[in-house]
């Protein structure tokens, strides 16, 4: 049930992409940012780290489905509201309520995150220009939905804190659209958003069950 | 179905004259497209028509749109005269409004249309809506899409067509779903359209819909002809049967067309393509002769033992 072609759906991400240039390397350097809040904490970790996912999430509810595909395709509105009450979320919990903790640096869900985080930064672009496609045809962290799910995932996995597990929940759900639209116009980087998340909650839910 | 049952729904549907074996239908001529009539107002319609499913929705690119305008040329240069699209199709219905706004004003085209929201209020300002982005001030069709809130557009759209702003109602579902729901308010209200999914593989329409819209003198649209082309993926590269020139058929796309319009209680079917040499060679399949009861028979045999 996804509405448009691939040819339709990169030709408005090239459209996007070329539009917002810069915004992609700047969206990158703040999740860089993000990495080095998760891998020094300090004080105010928790509402920086906060602000930056929510940030995100917003900028990619407003300027990517909202802005530009919902002309396209009736699902990018639940998808945009699902990004902006995360955002919403994220803010609450990280910036205002100031609940985000990271946890140590040496355990598995920390390395995996990392990884998760960097693949979402650097990973996810590479892949779709290994596979022929050009910069203005990617998707970007803060930019586009799946790179923003999985950099978010990456980060979830390096937190604990009350009320975080409330944060896992939406990008769950938003993995499955994303998922459904990478299977139909046939994009493998967005194919594994589903399977990423699903993996990296399960983690997290054994680490819950460890340390509870 | 037997012969007479069969021989009885094309009577009443207008459609014996391609039936009677193996006939050039009476209404086409080399360059026109067969036609039929709706069974409720006696108009006549192309028997292929244009569905914009993805195909339309291209947004803003100018380089998209100017292709789909050379698709909408080759429809039309081939006798093309009927557009069926959704609000549920993106931007299709203002792609389609720019096309349209492009080439010469098309007197005979058949513009239908869906309404997919809730509440008479949404269906009501959709349906305006619709009717800015398309440039028409009055509707040949508006089909209650996927029969959501039916009941309320239902009465909209009586009230509309009794009004003057509206001259068919319709209702619609696809890929098989919700049939019997669909059956009984189709028999339980009026309707001059019913659309649904019908094609050489899935013939679920056979048994209840297709002798129900006979039935009731509904006129039939009927979409995913190719299943959304994954049954001319399926069949490429296979041969055709030596056969099929008997009934004009020179292309798969072709056979699969003239089996679903070659059905008496057929109106029009609704292929989707951004290819104008598809277009092109999709009207061929509704030119010259159609498929009798055998040979519908014998392509549906042929397909399923491939």
């Amino acid at each position: 049930m996804v509405p448009l072609s691939l040819e339709v759906f990169l030709g408005t991400l090239d459209d996007f992409n070329r539009t917002i240039r810069p915004m992609q390397a700047l969206a990158a350097a703040f999740g860089l940012v993000a990495l080095w809040v998760v891998l020094r904490p300090q004080q105010l970790s928790s509402r920086l780290l906060g602000l930056i996912l929510a940030s995100s999430w917003a900028a990619t509810a407003l300027f990517y489905h909202f802005g530009t595909f919902a002309e396209l395709s009736f699902w990018d509105y639940p998808i945009g509201l699902v990004f902006l009450l995360q955002a919403l979320l994220l803010f609450w919990l990280g910036t205002i309520a100031n609940c985000f903790s990271i946890t140590p640096p040496d355990g598995v869900n920390h390395r995996i995150g990392l990884a998760l985080s960097f693949y979402a930064l650097a990973g996810v672009p590479l892949i779709a220009l290994a596979m022929g496609r050009t910069w203005a045809e990617v998707g970007y962290f803060a930019i586009s939905p799946g790179p923003t799910i999985v950099f978010t995932i990456g980060v979830l996995l390096m937190l604990s804190g009350r009320g975080t597990f409330l944060l896992w929940i939406l990008p769950a759900l938003a993995a499955l659209p994303v998922t459904i639209y990478g299977s139909s116009l046939g994009l493998a980087e967005d194919i594994a958003v589903l399977p990423i998340a699903a993996g990296a909650l399960l983690l997290h839910l054994r680490n819950r069950r460890a340390t509870d | 179905m037997d012969r007479r049952e069969f021989l009885n729904l094309a009577a009443a549907t207008g459609a014996a004259s391609a039936l009677s074996g193996l006939t050039v239908s009476g209404q086409a001529a080399e360059a026109d497209l067969i036609s039929r009539k709706i069974p409720s107002t006696g108009q006549a319609l192309p028997i292929l028509g244009m569905g914009t499913w993805i195909t339309f929705n291209v947004g803003k690119s100018k380089s998209l749109r100017a292709k789909r305008l050379e698709v909408l040329k080759a429809f039309f240069a081939g006798g093309g005269g009927m557009i069926d699209s959704s609000p549920m199709y993106g931007s299709a219905e203002e792609v389609i409004g720019y096309c349209l706004a492009k080439l010469p004003q098309q007197e005979k085209l058949f513009t239908a249309t869906k309404v997919w929201t809730v509440s008479k209020w949404m269906g009501e300002r959709q349906m305006q809506t619709s009717e800015k982005l398309w440039n028409e001030d009055k509707f040949d069709l508006i089909q209650i899409h996927n029969l959501v809130d039916w009941e309320v557009h239902m009465d909209t759209l009586n009230a509309w067509k009794q009004e003057g702003r509206l001259r068919h109602t319709g209702i619609t579902t696809s890929h098989g779903r919700r049939h019997g729901e669909f059956e009984k308010i189709a028999r339980g209200h009026t309707f001059d359209f019913a659309q649904f999914t019908y094609n050489i593989e899935d013939r679920e329409a056979e048994n209840r819909l297709l002798p129900m819209a006979a039935e009731r003198g509904m006129g039939v649209i009927i979409n995913r002809p190719f299943q959304r082309g994954a049954l001319i993926e399926k069949l490429k590269g296979k041969p055709l049967p030596a056969w099929a020139g008997e009934i004009g058929v020179q292309t798969w796309p072709q056979f699969l067309l003239k089996f679903v319009i070659s059905h008496p209680a057929v109106t029009c079917a609704i292929p989707a393509t951004s290819n104008p040499d598809h277009m092109r060679e999709n009207l061929h399949a509704g030119r010259g002769l159609l498929p009798d009861r055998a040979m519908r028979a014998r392509m549906a045999d042929y397909v399923q033992n491939l």
